[in-house]
């Protein structure tokens, strides 16, 4: 793996607030790479100051090892797709995608084929000379695609492009983007605050929050294995409880949990008295099937129909409350009712303990 | 038959809703017939009258007044072409143009400073634009006079800079009507390039900078063009009242050199010719209209194009 963006120890400031706080990252060749994080966590600032439209505080970012953070915006081989599109509302389509091949000087003949090849490749051939009003967003969408990667940049830099399309065309335009850049090889820096969009397309997930990075990982690392409590929580849905460490040996810990019952995990650095949270997915947790390392007893006290899946929420007997998902592979006439009495499942492994 | 007689109460209510809609635009189609047909009609009648040397003019048809504007009569009652007042004509378009060109040069950074600002200073920043409004434009078009003079402020700081000694007069010429022109109409320029560029999409310009333009080609292929209207505007606005302006030849061009405003202002003064003032009127008139239909024409041609 070569790393073809590095940022070092980058900081931004806006008067006193810190949108970033020292962070470093390395982003490699030909990787769909994600940075995730809810509002005003300094993912976009961070997308921004690679493209060239901030300036870092402190730190420095390189493109091919070479410092790029003082060089203006249209001196880096380094694209964006905004998030509204910004196509130019004066320009048909075509000149839209040529915009940049004109500005790099690039022959008549090679502008013309390559922006025939890009209206290709989005689908759009028919609509060359189209104006952007004319368009539905999802079109737009495909547009600005084209546009960017147009001038072959060594970076795209998408800038939480499927924010304004309807959730069907959202789903399609997962596929659609992930196959370009398996197609094009160019490596696709993709700002989202949609974990499931992360999850679906990213090789790996850089997870901010307030300026700092919470976790660098691949899709099932961050989804399995949360750093932290911020993590698990962003990412997906899990239960959390408050637990204190009962023992501890070498490689794994006791927890005291408050549903009565003390359970075994692997030990990522915690001694015996240490105040924790236990977090345990929804769906790691069975309902009426077989017995596994930890069984309860509990009452149904309130469902939620999905679709694919139903959540419940269980109250354990003792009091504490647990949301547990469960497919609806067969069939609906299955569920259960609120007040049924069900038995809950889950083994030590599902659950992780991270630090209060 | 019933359908025949929906049909005709249909066309009753129709007809009645038009005269509605022409009796609730009655008021604009008075002001209009008040404050513009008829004194233009005025015009046109005194335009083809006789004038009359002692003032006013004489009931008598003639197109002597529209003659005037390109010929003179000399001694034995022939035409001969004279071109003094198409000079000043030609002046007129000349200056007006130079105004409105320097004032789109200098209105636009003004235009755009004001727009990146923030939402309160944006509304002080206009409000001093628009401030010299509330002063007499005779007032301030003076105020050019003193400071232009001999020995005036200009010259005074100047010399006591040590920068100049002795200053040809920066009065009574066409630099200073100039001056005063686009001191007077630079508000007319801002205003609607700033409005323009209020409603520019400010990522557009990152875009442009993104796919590697610079800063020039941003500003002539990205923001120029999307500002056109605001140009187009601004530049009529500042145009067409320098055709007929009057104070700034009258004060700053010393009544030396005319431009077409104190030319006609003169006929219906001491030169004491109504209807050459007439004719000149719509001479002016002619040309501006000649100019906003261009306009009209391009704006027309180019809206066919994008459909």
């Amino acid at each position: 793996m070569k790393e073809i963006i590095q940022i070092k120890n980058m900081s931004k400031s806006y008067g006193s607030y810190q949108a970033i706080k020292d962070i470093s990252v390395d982003i490699y060749h030909n990787e769909f790479f994600t940075l995730l994080g809810p509002s005003g966590c300094g993912k976009t600032t961070l997308l921004r100051t690679i493209a060239g439209f901030e300036t870092p505080t402190t730190g420095t970012i390189k493109l091919h090892g070479k410092d790029i953070q003082d060089l203006p915006a249209h001196k880096r081989r380094v694209n964006t797709v905004f998030q509204n599109y910004a196509l130019f509302p004066h320009m048909n389509l075509a000149e839209n995608i040529d915009f940049g091949l004109r500005m790099l000087d690039w022959s008549a003949d090679e502008r013309a084929q390559q922006v025939g090849e890009m209206l290709d490749l989005v689908h759009m051939k028919q609509f060359a000379k189209r104006m952007p009003s004319q368009l539905s967003g999802g079109q737009q969408q495909r547009i600005a695609l084209a546009r960017a990667l147009a001038p072959q940049p060594e970076v795209l830099l998408l800038d939480e492009p499927l924010s304004a399309l309807d959730h069907k065309l959202r789903q399609d335009m997962r596929d659609e983007l992930q196959a370009l850049q398996r197609e094009t090889g160019i490596t696709f820096v993709f700002v989202t605050h949609d974990q499931e969009e992360a999850l679906a397309m990213s090789d790996r997930i850089c997870l901010l929050a307030h300026g700092e990075i919470q976790q660098l990982s691949d899709s099932i690392d961050i989804y399995e294995n949360p750093n932290n409590k911020f993590v698990a929580d962003f990412i997906g849905e899990t239960n959390f409880m408050p637990v204190s460490v009962k023992d501890r040996s070498d490689d794994a810990i006791v927890v005291d949990t408050p549903l009565g019952i003390d359970i075994k995990v692997s030990n990522t650095g915690f001694n015996k008295g240490d105040e924790a949270t236990l977090s345990l997915r929804p769906e790691k947790i069975s309902i009426n099937a077989k017995d596994l390392d930890v069984n309860l007893e509990g009452e149904v006290i309130h469902h939620r129909y999905m679709g694919g899946h139903t959540y419940y929420t269980v109250r354990v007997d003792g009091g504490h409350e647990l949301r547990v998902s469960r497919g609806n592979e067969i069939s609906n006439d299955i569920r259960f009712k609120v007040n049924e009495r069900v038995k809950l499942s889950f083994a030590y492994a599902s659950a992780r303990v991270l630090a209060a | 038959m019933s359908s025949m007689n929906s049909v005709r109460a249909m066309k009753a209510r129709d007809i009645k809703e038009s005269y509605l809609n022409i009796l609730g635009l009655l008021p604009a189609y008075v002001v209009m017939l008040l404050l513009m047909i008829i004194p233009l009609g005025i015009i046109v009648y005194v335009s083809v009258m006789t004038s009359d040397p002692y003032g006013g003019f004489i009931s008598e048809f003639s197109l002597d007044s529209f003659q005037q504007i390109l010929f003179v009569t000399d001694w034995d009652n022939n035409l001969q072409l004279d071109l003094q007042y198409l000079r000043i004509i030609g002046r007129t378009v000349v200056l007006s143009l130079i105004t409105a060109i320097i004032c789109l040069c200098l209105a636009f950074p003004v235009a755009f400073y004001i727009a990146r600002q923030s939402t309160s200073r944006k509304a002080l920043l206009l409000f001093l634009v628009m401030l010299p409004f509330w002063i007499s434009m005779i007032v301030r078009v003076y105020a050019w006079v003193l400071i232009l003079s001999d020995n005036g402020v200009l010259e005074s700081v100047l010399s006591f800079l040590g920068l100049v000694d002795d200053m040809d007069s920066l009065l009574y010429n066409n630099g200073a009507m100039l001056v005063g022109m686009v001191y007077s109409y630079i508000p007319l320029m801002i205003l609607p390039i700033y409005a323009s560029i209020e409603k520019l999409d400010l990522r557009l310009i990152e875009a442009a900078s993104d796919l590697y333009a610079s800063r020039i080609n941003t500003l002539f292929r990205i923001v120029l063009p999307l500002c056109k209207p605001g140009i187009v505007a601004g530049i009529i606005l500042v145009f067409v009242p320098c055709l007929g302006t009057v104070l700034e030849p009258m004060l700053l061009g010393g009544g030396k050199t005319m431009l077409m405003g104190n030319l006609i202002q003169n006929q219906f003064g001491v030169a004491r010719n109504w209807s050459f003032g007439a004719s000149l009127t719509l001479a002016l008139l002619a040309i501006v209209m000649i100019f906003l239909m261009l306009q009209a024409l391009r704006a027309s041609r180019l809206k066919q194009q994008e459909q």
